[in-house]
């Protein structure tokens, strides 16, 4: 016997036989949930409200004639009846009638002239492309394997899928705006195309971009969201129950480099944080090396700043008489801020996708 | 959460081992070139087939061909079914890609004429379709409606194939394209979410709707 005692609502709604009693659906002599209701009082609301929502999650069915099976299955027999393999008629096919067929053409036409007008750049243009498939308009990509998979967008965007993931591309994508629809993680390089703004839509996150890299996670069995931004600037905001609302009207985070907002689906709310690994923005200052000696500590947070792109919030007049001999070239972000915190005795966090440094000063 | 489906009783078990031995024979015939058994097979699918495809689809004659073709599809591909575990959800699943390709292929030449969006058609419970048709004023009864439609169309696809399909999650997940994982939460997170806001009164409100 099954451990009924310990069921919660949901277990119930979802067991066979107890759904058949609540759907009315077993042999009246049955009368084992009448005996169990009436044993267990301390379940008696539990039942209750397991048999009601039961009862409130039916789906109605359609209704199908044995004529219409008949006339469906001898249907099939008669295609397959000449012999198997070469027969089936392609039903669906017919009823659009010849234009796929006129289309195809003109598309081979127009293919065959643009391969004619390109020759010689042509075979090195096809090899670029045929790599990561370039992806046609309203399609759907999936990644059900474990490995990532990059595909170009007609824009020449290109997306890094990653496993488990499914990326939808709008029907009228590159019209007036670039829209693609993504459940799963995907690193995202959009060119930058400042007429038309790139969108992602991912359950209630959609994000908005001109031109930038940046790498969205959104599992739909995840707790959070999260955008978290590499180059550029980047538009977050929720998408309000309803097609689609008016992006002006709606609460918006802005990100910028190594910045990252985390949507908190149950509470519908953002919050901005830094990415997990913050990395070095601009090339230059990349090449600069972070070597200090008896720096002043708002100039050392300054080139991290820089390095970063990620806004630092402290008292420059109280840490101005701290300074720090050393280098910061190796480790994170927050192993640098850690050295720094710990040559002035301060303590930092991360508010709001900023770094806030508090200290007492060095006098 | 005990998530396995059920145990059955002694008498269900052999009944329910007997339909699957008739099932693997009428598999085995069919691979081999039956056509009667062939015919029982779609005999079985072809309603609740039908049923999935008119979820995404209004359009009846529509689904009938796509079905048509998978069960040409499947015929021919007969010998090559010895990998497909379980006839139910391979067929479900053919029939989805199937419908999203035809859809889409369909709505490429005809955009302009009749074809809407109707293939993002997402499951109506009998309560939505009798709330917005018999305009109910009762309180708990609206408030229901509005917990319903906080159901995602994944969410209502995953109870759709759970309750009324009676599907287990592993082909559930199967269907869907998704983890095995990711289909348990789908219906437990909308059960769960409609759980909380269930009240006493609905129950009677409910039943006086459907079993009266």
């Amino acid at each position: 016997m099954k451990t009924y005692q310990t069921y919660q609502t949901e277990d119930f709604v979802q067991d066979p036989y107890f759904r058949k009693w609540a759907l009315s659906e077993l042999p009246p002599e049955d009368r084992f949930w009448e005996t169990w209701q009436q044993t267990h009082p301390d379940q008696y609301e539990i039942l209750e409200k397991a048999k009601s929502m039961v009862i409130a999650l039916r789906i109605p069915g359609i209704e199908i004639h044995d004529a219409e099976i008949d006339e469906a299955i001898a249907r099939a027999l008669k295609s397959t009846e000449v012999d198997g393999r070469t027969a089936g008629s392609r039903a669906a096919r017919s009823r659009i009638g010849w234009w796929p067929v006129a289309a195809s053409v003109l598309i081979l036409m127009v293919f065959g002239y643009w391969m004619f007008m390109n020759r010689g750049e042509g075979t090195e243009h096809l090899a670029e492309h045929s790599k990561p498939q370039p992806a046609s308009t309203d399609e759907t990509q999936l990644n059900n394997g474990a490995t990532t998979r990059i595909i170009t967008l007609p824009d020449s965007s290109r997306v890094t899928l990653e496993g488990h993931s499914s990326l939808r591309i709008g029907r009228h994508f590159g019209k007036t705006t670039r829209e693609v629809y993504l459940t799963g993680a995907a690193f995202f390089d959009v060119k930058r195309d400042t007429e038309r703004p790139f969108i992602v839509y991912s359950g209630k996150v959609v994000t908005k971009v001109l031109g930038t890299s940046f790498r969205i996670k959104a599992y739909d069995a995840d707790a959070n969201v999260s955008v978290g931004v590499r180059t550029g600037k980047v538009t977050v905001f929720k998408r309000e129950s309803g097609a689609k609302t008016d992006p002006m009207l709606s609460e918006e985070v802005i990100l910028t480099p190594n910045q990252q907002a985390v949507f908190v689906k149950k509470e519908e709310k953002f919050v901005k944080t830094l990415v997990e690994q913050p990395a070095v923005i601009d090339r230059l200052s990349h090449k600069n090396r972070l070597d200090f000696s008896e720096t002043p500590i708002p100039a050392v947070l300054n080139a991290l700043e820089e390095a970063y792109g990620v806004k630092m919030i402290y008292d420059a007049e109280n840490l101005k008489e701290c300074n720090m001999t050393g280098s910061l070239n190796a480790g994170s972000l927050y192993d640098k801020l850690a050295i720094v915190c710990e040559t002035i005795q301060a303590h930092y966090k991360v508010t709001d996708g900023q770094v806030v440094i508090d200290g007492k000063g060095c006098k | 959460m005990p998530l396995a489906n059920s145990t059955y009783t002694d008498h269900e078990t052999s009944a329910f081992q007997r339909a699957q031995e008739q099932e693997h024979a009428v598999r085995e015939a069919f691979q081999s070139g039956d056509r009667q058994a062939f015919a029982e097979i779609m005999q079985t699918y072809y309603p609740l087939l039908l049923s999935y495809g008119m979820q995404f689809q209004r359009d009846r004659e529509f689904v009938k061909d796509c079905l048509h073709d998978l069960f040409i599809d499947l015929w021919n591909k007969r010998e090559k079914l010895e990998g497909v575990q379980k006839l139910k959800p391979y067929l479900l699943s053919s029939l989805r890609h199937r419908l999203f390709r035809e859809t889409k292929r369909l709505r490429w030449f005809r955009e302009a004429e009749e074809l809407t969006d109707d293939y993002d058609l997402e499951v109506q419970f009998a309560i939505e379709s009798y709330l917005v048709n018999h305009e109910v004023q009762h309180e708990e009864l609206k408030r229901l409606q509005a917990n319903l439609e906080k159901l995602s169309k994944r969410q209502r696809e995953a109870i759709y194939l759970r309750f009324f399909q009676e599907m287990e999650y592993e082909d559930i997940a199967r269907v869907m394209s998704i983890h095995y994982h990711s289909a348990v939460n789908l219906v437990y997170e909308a059960l769960r979410m409609l759980r909380k806001n269930w009240f006493l009164s609905l129950i009677t409100a409910i039943s006086s709707i459907f079993q009266a």
